[in-house]
């Protein structure tokens, strides 16, 4: 197991987001969290990423028990999220590179020998860099150096997924990955979300809507309804219909 | 294809584009224009203004105005001055000086990211109170006759070149490779671009937008020893209505209002242009009235010019 969550409980005010919950990603898992609106698949997600605290309830990561106080503590171990647009987290102007590396740009002395302490931006090593990860998941993007304008939206997404993996994460959080992209980049994202699963080994949690595209990707469906776990399933072996009962609820 | 990337490539460099025919033109046309007094002329005349538009340049592309510049410039040559006619040496009355620009850029980057001001509201303050400040310290009155070499960087030369020519190329050269080969200019850049983003990926906003507004204060007080030296007096007018022609210089060399968009060269290229302009109106004798008005219509074209080569390059379904 590498993420386990102990009946974990949180509450704004009066609302109850979740009550309860326990939930258990594994070594190389795409797990989908499915549920209607104020289901808690958000509040979850918000949890594991670091954005608030549990009010109830233990994290383990790797059998160890962590807190997270805020997201920088949540990267730290690795656990990355990728938001809903994930265009507002990439500089419309600057190359592909530019956002792969934005704010872990690496630098070289411009004078080995001497003053070492002027460092200029390895511009080469970072190119290159950038080709290889996006080389190495499949993303085919004519050249790094095209500023993030000039690229469609699904291939925003993928840029935004490349910076994420350049992280090395162990653990990726998906929040509405396709919202808003057409119909054949939804598809072109949803493989690469799978082959970062499965080729890069990272375990990945994908919240969504859609269960068209979950059934495509997911290993396991958790089902949330009112703040608790109402079902589990793979999608192998349970029809959409199922699904969507649990998420309605009743019989 | 190719005509596009052609295309996208003259207009990326619009300015220098327009500046070399306009150049050309006026060597056939202008007479006395294509001189070496009168080229000389040109650059001397942009010093100032360029030294100036290099500050403004670093707020806006970090995405930020920065109105204070001239009243900064007027407050560090009066401040200069007053302290060098008082006894003070060269050496220590020149550092406060730049320390006095410095102040001012600290304050608008305090107040714009520790207060919370939006930094037009924030600079207006400083551009009022730093004017008022400057007019208030020698009561209005201007400092004539300073030391020679208080005037070196302004008035002096160095073999045949005046020295204000020198730093316009030495200052726009160090400028440009600080931001586009350090971390620091990318970051200047990125939080231009998307300040959001940049503060996510684990910039530290603040320091870049303060460190920017220090260096624009730095720069117009340096600015304003160059404006002292050359006029051999300091007056706490100078430089009313600068910051226009800045922002001017800086529009029709292609930085974006927005942030994150630009080259400091280009800056450069539109200071060289609205000094030409304003240089060959002279030399027609056309009343000073109207420099305004081309200026004007200059900037239209600018901004025109940056809508379509936009255009270009966004991603089309």
């Amino acid at each position: 197991m590498l993420l386990q969550l102990e009946n974990v409980s949180k509450s704004f005010g009066e609302v109850r987001a979740l009550e309860n919950v326990s939930f258990v990603l594994n070594y190389h898992e795409i797990v989908g969290l499915v549920g209607g609106n104020g289901a808690g698949k958000s509040t979850l997600i918000k949890i594991l990423a670091g954005v608030f605290p549990p009010d109830k309830g233990r994290i383990y990561l790797e059998g160890q028990e962590v807190v997270f106080r805020n997201p920088k503590e949540a990267h730290n171990h690795g656990i990355y999220t990728v938001h809903q647009k994930m265009e507002e987290i990439l500089a419309p102007h600057h190359d592909v590179t530019a956002n792969i590396f934005m704010g872990e740009e690496v630098t070289r002395p411009l004078f080995r020998s001497f003053i070492p302490f002027i460092k200029v931006l390895a511009k080469r090593e970072m190119e290159k860099e950038a080709e290889e990860i996006l080389s190495r998941v499949g993303i085919r993007i004519d050249s790094v150096r095209r500023p993030i304008v000039s690229y469609s939206g699904g291939q925003r997404q993928a840029v935004a997924l490349a910076r994420a993996i350049r992280k090395k994460p162990k653990i990726l959080l998906l929040d509405e990955p396709t919202a808003a992209l057409g119909v054949k980049e939804k598809f072109q994202v949803l493989r690469l979300i799978r082959r970062l699963g499965k080729e890069e080994g990272i375990s990945i949690v994908i919240v969504s809507h859609n269960l068209e595209e979950v059934f495509e990707v997911v290993d396991r469906i958790v089902v949330l309804r009112n703040g608790q776990v109402v079902g589990e399933c793979s999608p192998s072996q349970a029809t959409k219909e199922r699904v969507v009962q649990m998420i309605v609820g009743g019989e | 294809m190719k005509r596009r990337e052609f295309l996208k490539t003259v207009l990326d460099n619009s300015v220098w584009v327009i500046l070399s025919i306009f150049l050309i033109f006026n060597a056939f046309y202008t007479p006395r224009f294509f001189t070496v007094l009168n080229l000389r002329n040109i650059l001397i005349h942009s010093s100032i203004l360029g030294i100036v538009v290099i500050g403004e340049s670093l707020c806006l592309l970090s995405g930020h105005f920065d109105l204070s510049v001239e009243s900064t410039l007027a407050l560090a040559a009066v401040v200069g001055s007053l302290l060098v006619k008082n006894g003070m040496g060269i050496f220590t009355s020149i550092l406060a000086m730049l320390l006095s620009g410095g102040m001012v850029g600290l304050v608008n980057g305090m107040l714009i990211r520790k207060v919370g001001l939006n930094a037009f509201v924030a600079t207006l303050i400083t551009y009022i109170g730093v004017r008022g400040t400057a007019l208030g310290i020698v009561e209005g009155k201007t400092i004539w006759n300073l030391p020679p070499s208080f005037c070196f960087l302004g008035a002096g030369t160095i073999w045949l070149f005046p020295v204000q020519i020198l730093l316009l190329i030495g200052l726009y050269g160090v400028f440009h490779l600080l931001l586009i080969t350090t971390r620091f200019g990318r970051h200047v850049y990125l939080v231009g671009d998307n300040q959001l983003a940049a503060r996510i990926s684990g910039i530290n906003v603040d320091r870049v937008v303060v460190s920017v507004f220090v260096l624009s204060g730095f720069l117009s007080a340096f600015a304003g020893l160059v404006m002292a030296g050359r006029l051999n007096s300091a007056s706490p007018l100078f430089g009313t209505g600068m910051v226009f022609e800045a922002m001017s210089a800086a529009i029709i060399g292609g930085i974006s209002l927005r942030g994150g968009v630009g080259s400091l060269p280009m800056a450069l290229g539109g200071v060289l242009l609205l000094s030409s302009i304003s240089n060959v109106l002279n030399l027609h004798a056309v009343s000073p009235y109207w420099i305004q008005t081309i200026r004007a219509i200059m900037i239209l074209f600018a901004v025109v010019l940056d809508s379509l080569k936009r255009r270009l390059v966004r991603y089309e379904e």
